[in-house]
């Protein structure tokens, strides 16, 4: 492209518009660079690369956001010869009309959905939109900014976990355990005399997380959600494993130590194994009790069950093999996208009558069933292991987890 | 401080030996004009922490560097109270049956770290906190003032401001996610493996004395190696100590010496399974498809 990017500097409200069309796009620009925005287009006017490139700077927080900006400034600022004829503000990225979009495997795509779904487009913007997002059908999101968003609040919420199970420490001067060892060790340097003492606190144990990933024909719809959210919690918890099934297991946790969030999409998408098909859930969880339980599960262990449970194994056996499953792990999550659906009679209770080896059906129809889902891990707690990890910052008790 | 513009910093870059794209040179000038740090990720042993050590060098200024680990905390990092010295003034103080107080926080009995030292030198440092994923969180909220009003606040003496602000440097390798607040405080730039070409620039700018063609080929078949899903692709620092070895093996031509290319070959591949999957025969392949 020739030329100067701006001639002159545009209007602050033009400005605002593109912070505003990155935001939409997960960009998380505060108030407080907008001065910087700002400084650095009145000074970049004439520079066109300064311009860009110190944009990039300021806006990107993330490898992926860096990556994605260039695509972001040209659609927004020349939208002529790109998809978008206009800024996101106005109208939506993509050409196609909201209900075109569909999902694949890994993430969203720009292949003809299925008629039948995507008929709705969610609007609004601001906090009122993130609310109309965290109740919105997974099915229901056809607009492709949509479901960007959404994409990204749940790869968001699985990482929320990590940090909520951290409030659950805190310092306090108060309680603890007093290190004698090592405070008197520390007393050497000053002559005897134990001026700093060193206490201890209770060692956490991150929560340990076995995925299983229904990745078969009837949670196409889900399925892109659930992985950005299964990414979050594994990175998250990076001892963790995860599995993915439809008429056998086969292991994913490779994939999900993609830093990139586009190679691991390309990865899951180029899996020889990852096709969808029908569903075996009973003999994909006999598989894995075979061969994975012996190894990965620990009596700590949380699973995790992504899956509308549509299964042409015969019931006794899934029975049988959760029921093998329950007595190696903690606890374990069944987290459904079809609870919580309209017109769907299936309750968590009707689902527990039946499957009482499960501890807890959840939705996973929406980001607000997910963060049920991040509350209910995050009720497990951090427990306490068996060692104790000296603090020089005073002791910090453990509270209750609630269990 | 001069405000130099990113072909210059490009210029002085490359006469110190470290080969930057527009894109970085670009930031590099950013961060003189807005005063912001800069966050570096990268895979490893790409020249994140190198970008802080030539620009210290082509600036003529000290280089203060934090190398982060799990478990630092502000006594290693930020300051530290000299407890023997305290003692000893007290222990002096009773001997001399001095009336006047002793004051054992003042900042006689300081101990500087990086982060201090870096706000209390006459001229400006280069500030490189490296690998600070590596650091816990809770270090990371405390890094967040010195980040954004380039003070320390020590409760014993107060608020020190900095007397000249330094050119701050973060690098991460991505190993966890850093918070949003400490990534809002900085510029942002992803350093990724360098082209055929830059890269070739890099070995000849680092290695004088190496054939052109002995550069081309090593750079070739780097760069084949990261296309491959190994455990660690090779950095630029590991191509360089490849190139080194060969040169020290008087090797002219990977095509010549097929048994010294394998037995180089654990400079550039660090994990068992990526050694044994690019065994001699592989790199023969290789070098074959590259000549």
């Amino acid at each position: 492209m020739s030329g100067p990017f701006f001639p002159a500097p545009p209007p602050a409200r033009r400005l605002l518009a593109f912070a505003g069309h990155l935001r939409r796009h997960g960009y998380r620009i505060g108030v407080g660079e907008l001065p910087d925005l700002f400084r650095l287009v009145d000074q970049g006017v004439g520079d066109p690369a300064l311009t860009r490139r110190g944009l990039r700077a300021l806006c990107c927080r993330t490898h992926d956001e860096w990556r994605d900006f260039d695509g972001h400034f040209h659609r927004f600022w020349f939208p002529v010869g790109n998809e978008a004829t206009a800024p996101a503000s106005v109208q939506g990225d993509s050409p196609a009309s909201p209900g075109r979009a569909v999902v694949g495997l890994a993430g969203t795509s720009d292949r003809e959905p299925d008629s039948t779904h995507g008929q709705s487009h969610i609007e609004g913007s601001g906090a009122g939109r993130q609310r109309t997002l965290g109740k919105a059908d997974f099915r229901f999101l056809g607009d492709r900014n949509a479901m960007h968003e959404v994409e990204i609040l749940a790869e968001r919420l699985g990482q929320q976990l990590r940090r909520r199970l951290g409030k659950r420490r805190e310092i306090s001067p108060r309680g603890g355990h007093l290190d004698m060892r090592r405070s008197l060790r520390r007393s050497l340097a000053t002559g005897g005399l134990p001026l700093r003492l060193v206490w201890s606190r209770p060692k956490p144990v991150p929560l340990h997380l076995v995925i299983l990933h229904d990745v078969s024909h009837s949670m196409t719809w889900n399925n892109p959600l659930l992985f950005r959210f299964v990414r979050g919690l594994m990175r998250s918890f990076p001892g963790s494993a995860a599995f993915a099934f439809h008429t056998r297991l086969f292991e994913v946790t490779p994939y999900f130590r993609e830093r990139s969030l586009e190679r691991m999409k390309a990865r899951l998408d180029a899996g020889e194994n990852l096709w969808l098909g029908g569903t075996c859930i009973a003999r994909s969880l006999a598989e894995f009790n075979r061969h994975h339980a012996g190894t990965l599960m620990r009596s700590d262990s949380h699973v995790l069950i992504l899956s509308d449970g549509f299964d042409t194994d015969e019931p006794e056996m899934l029975r049988a093999e959760l029921s093998r499953m329950r007595l190696r792990c903690r606890q374990i999550l069944w987290l459904n996208p079809m609870l919580g659906r309209d017109g769907v009679s299936l309750t968590e209770a009707s689902l527990s009558a039946r499957l009482p080896q499960v501890d807890r059906f959840l939705p996973a129809n929406s980001l607000d069933g997910l963060r049920a889902a991040v509350e209910a891990l995050s009720g497990a707690g951090l427990r306490v292991g068996p060692g104790r990890t000296p603090s020089a910052h005073g002791p910090a008790p453990y509270r209750g987890t609630g269990q | 401080m001069e405000q130099p513009a990113p072909d210059t910093l490009m210029d002085r870059f490359a006469a110190a030996g470290y080969i930057a794209e527009t894109e970085l040179a670009t930031v590099l000038a950013l961060m003189h004009r807005l005063g912001r740090p800069l966050l570096v990720e990268g895979e490893a042993g790409v020249g994140k922490t190198e970008i802080a050590r030539t620009l210290a060098t082509v600036e003529d200024r000290r280089l203060i560097r934090l190398q982060c680990y799990e478990g630092l905390d502000t006594s290693a990092a930020v300051y530290e109270w000299n407890y023997s010295r305290q003692l000893l003034s007290i222990r002096l103080q009773e001997a001399r049956a001095a009336e006047e107080s002793l004051d054992i926080f003042a900042p006689e009995f300081l101990l500087e770290r990086p982060l201090l030292q870096s706000i209390r030198q006459p001229e400006p440092p280069v500030l490189l906190i490296d690998e600070i994923d590596r650091a816990d969180e809770a270090f990371e909220a405390y890094l967040l003032e010195l980040l954004s009003d380039f003070q320390v606040t020590i409760p014993e003496l107060g608020t020190i401001r900095a007397r000249s602000v330094p050119t701050v440097i973060l690098t991460s390798n991505g190993s966890r996610d850093l918070s949003d607040a400490l990534r809002r405080r900085c510029l942002y730039h992803y350093l990724d493996y360098p082209d055929h070409d830059r890269e070739l620039a890099i070995v000849e700018a680092r290695l004088p004395g190496i054939s052109h063609r002995l550069a081309d080929q090593v750079t070739r078949v780097v760069q084949r190696l990261r296309e491959r899903n190994l455990a660690k692709s090779p950095g630029i620092a590991e191509m360089l100590d490849w190139c080194s070895a060969l040169m020290a093996a008087s090797v002219d031509s990977l095509a010549d010496d097929g048994e010294v290319l394998a037995a180089t070959r654990g400079c550039v591949l660090k994990h068992r399974e990526d050694f044994d999957a690019v065994g001699a025969d592989e790199l023969a392949d290789i070098v074959r498809q590259i000549a």
